[in-house]
């Protein structure tokens, strides 16, 4: 893998790299490929993908307000980046 | 201990105050060194708590028997008035939202939450040499790694700094450091224990888990924390009753073949093998058993839990909980690259492009895909040897304790210390990490018990037995 892939891969993972970082993330990565690789020795064709491992099915439940925890939006706001009243303020989108 | 202290407790030969300041000064004298504790909760509050709980005592009160006992959190969980910070610079200031289940359940049962333990960066690890804040040292030997990601909470136990701790699981996490430090570690079968209020590192896979001084307390506290949350959708009731009577002289062990062999270290294989003949001399039928999977486990289980990361960690975008105010910003992608940039660490940030290059739609079937269908096969190796043993037995880690900065340059190698853990993570089974200790001054070595999907108390009671003949 060449180092504008990695670049590429941190730009949509947003994350700001050093160059030193790119050329060690390169290094791992072909190591960890050559990991991965081995699971190409088996077949499975029409096995199905499966995403946990425990039995779980889907269960819906009522949306209820639970007013114990409404007094949380200051805790959450409190490690916020920038706030302004109760809203999160973030730097121009442009 | 935690029945030694509960009695010591009520028959009044200690109070709760004396108890929780008995830990506090050896956290005082000890941790200076060891380094285990990432936050403590504040002094007087702590004895508040313990104050109330002797005077219920004195009251003549019935408690808990967790009621007064002190514990620890690792900082990827959630305690209302504790900083959590997964280990990472990114939340170095964040202030827990809410409470986690698990810290809520053993509040009301009345332990007393003393302060945080530290942890790989978001549980990405397996030496606690990836906290953003600094190294955990191993009781044991203070050059070697405790384990990780859970070796804060690891070697808070081992060290008793505190009678138990809480760590998490995704791929050996509790188990490793568990085997590295000498203790128990439990993982329960996922979904049995909540993870609401944890910060999920691979979703799938991750479980909660407590940490111990032996399986009779890790049976404790698994009772007080385990249950269906309304918080956590993929939590469940477990149904299998409280199996005390399980006749354990009628059960099959099955030693999987694949597991003992190349990358064992010879301390370690001579060790779980002394064990092995002390189980055969009780009776018990050991058998060597086929898991033709198990050396593709390693390989899908990277796949796995760096996609799953990260999806998990792209909400730390620096807003809600960013921490550079300073940071010289022209709009809001500046603000994910500087912060994301700036405040994770390399291990992190490796493991999030990696997920993303799986994920991506050129390398989805070949990779992630793949990843996905070899579970299922994973899956299917257990049920299958399941059907012909009650039990697995295997070394919980190929090696013990590695110096400290043995393997920091060299994440793949480090990981090989996962190689016979992360099968129970990608199947959801029960396994346990127990002490076997064999010689004198030589480094912990952990035996690994694996039981089938829910079938944690049977698990647990086996784990008792052999913890006795083994010791």
């Amino acid at each position: 893998m060449d180092k504008k892939e990695i670049i590429n891969l941190s730009e949509l993972a947003r994350i700001e790299l050093s160059s030193q970082e790119i050329e060690k993330i390169q290094l791992d990565f072909e190591k960890l490929l050559e990991y991965a690789k081995q699971l190409q020795q088996i077949d499975t064709t029409n096995i199905e993908s499966v995403l946990r491992g425990s039995k779980a099915r889907n269960v819906f439940r009522e949306d209820i307000v639970n007013e114990k925890k409404l007094n949380q939006r200051e805790i959450l706001i409190k490690s916020a980046f920038d706030i302004e009243g109760d809203y999160f303020k973030t730097p121009p989108v442009f | 201990m935690i029945k030694k202290l509960h009695q010591k407790l009520i028959s009044k030969e200690i109070t709760a105050k004396e108890l929780a300041e008995n830990y506090l000064e050896k956290i005082e004298k000890q941790d200076k060194e060891i380094k285990a504790f990432i936050s403590l909760n504040e002094k007087d509050l702590i004895l508040e708590q313990a104050r109330i709980v002797d005077e219920k005592i004195n009251k003549g009160e019935e408690i808990n028997l967790l009621e007064g006992i002190p514990f620890a959190v690792k900082d990827n969980i959630l305690a209302l008035g504790t900083r959590t910070t997964a280990g990472s610079k990114m939340l170095e200031n964040y202030e827990s939202g809410f409470e986690a289940t698990v810290v809520e359940k053993l509040k009301k049962q009345g332990a007393i939450l003393i302060g945080k333990t530290n942890l790989d960066e978001f549980g990405m690890g397996s030496s606690t040499e990836n906290s953003a804040f600094f190294i955990t040292k191993n009781p044991s030997d203070l050059g070697r790694v405790a384990g990780g990601s859970s070796g804060g909470s690891a070697a808070a136990v081992k060290s008793e700094m505190v009678p138990f701790t809480i760590g998490s699981d995704t791929g050996g996490s509790v188990r490793q450091p568990a085997s590295f430090c000498g203790i128990v570690g439990f993982k329960p079968s996922y979904g049995t224990v909540s993870r609401y209020g944890l910060i999920a590192l691979a979703s799938s896979m991750d479980t909660i888990c407590p940490l111990v001084n032996s399986v009779e307390d890790a049976e404790i506290v698994f009772k007080a924390i385990q249950g269906k949350d309304s918080m956590d959708a993929t939590s469940q009731t477990l149904c299998e009753k409280d199996n005390s009577k399980l006749n354990i002289k009628n059960l099959r062990i099955g030693l999987p073949k694949e597991y003992f062999e190349k990358e064992l270290d010879k301390e370690v294989k001579e060790c779980i093998e002394e064990a092995i003949e002390k189980i055969k001399s009780q009776g018990i039928e050991v058998k060597e058993v086929n898991l033709p999977m198990a050396p593709y486990a390693l390989p899908c289980y990277h796949i796995i839990m760096s996609a799953e990361a990260s999806a998990n960690l792209a909400r730390l975008d620096g807003i809600r909980y960013g921490k550079d105010k300073d940071l010289r910003i022209e709009n809001l992608q500046g603000l994910y690259f500087k912060n994301r940039g700036k405040n994770l660490g390399s291990e992190v940030k490796k493991r999030i492009i990696f997920g993303i290059y799986v994920l991506s739609s050129d390398n989805y079937d070949a990779y992630y895909k793949k990843a996905l269908q070899i579970r299922k096969l994973i899956i299917e190796d257990f049920d299958k040897v399941f059907k012909q043993v009650d039990f697995l037995l295997t070394p919980t880690t190929p090696f013990s304790a590695f110096k400290i900065g043995e393997k920091a340059n060299n994440s793949l190698a480090m990981s090989f210390s996962d190689l016979l853990t992360v099968g129970a993570n990608l199947s959801g089974m029960p396994a346990i990490s127990l002490p076997c200790v064999v010689k004198q001054n030589t480094l912990p070595i952990g035996l690994q018990l694996m039981g089938p999907y829910l079938s944690d108390y049977s698990l647990l009671n086996l784990a008792k037995f052999i913890q006795q003949i083994i010791n």
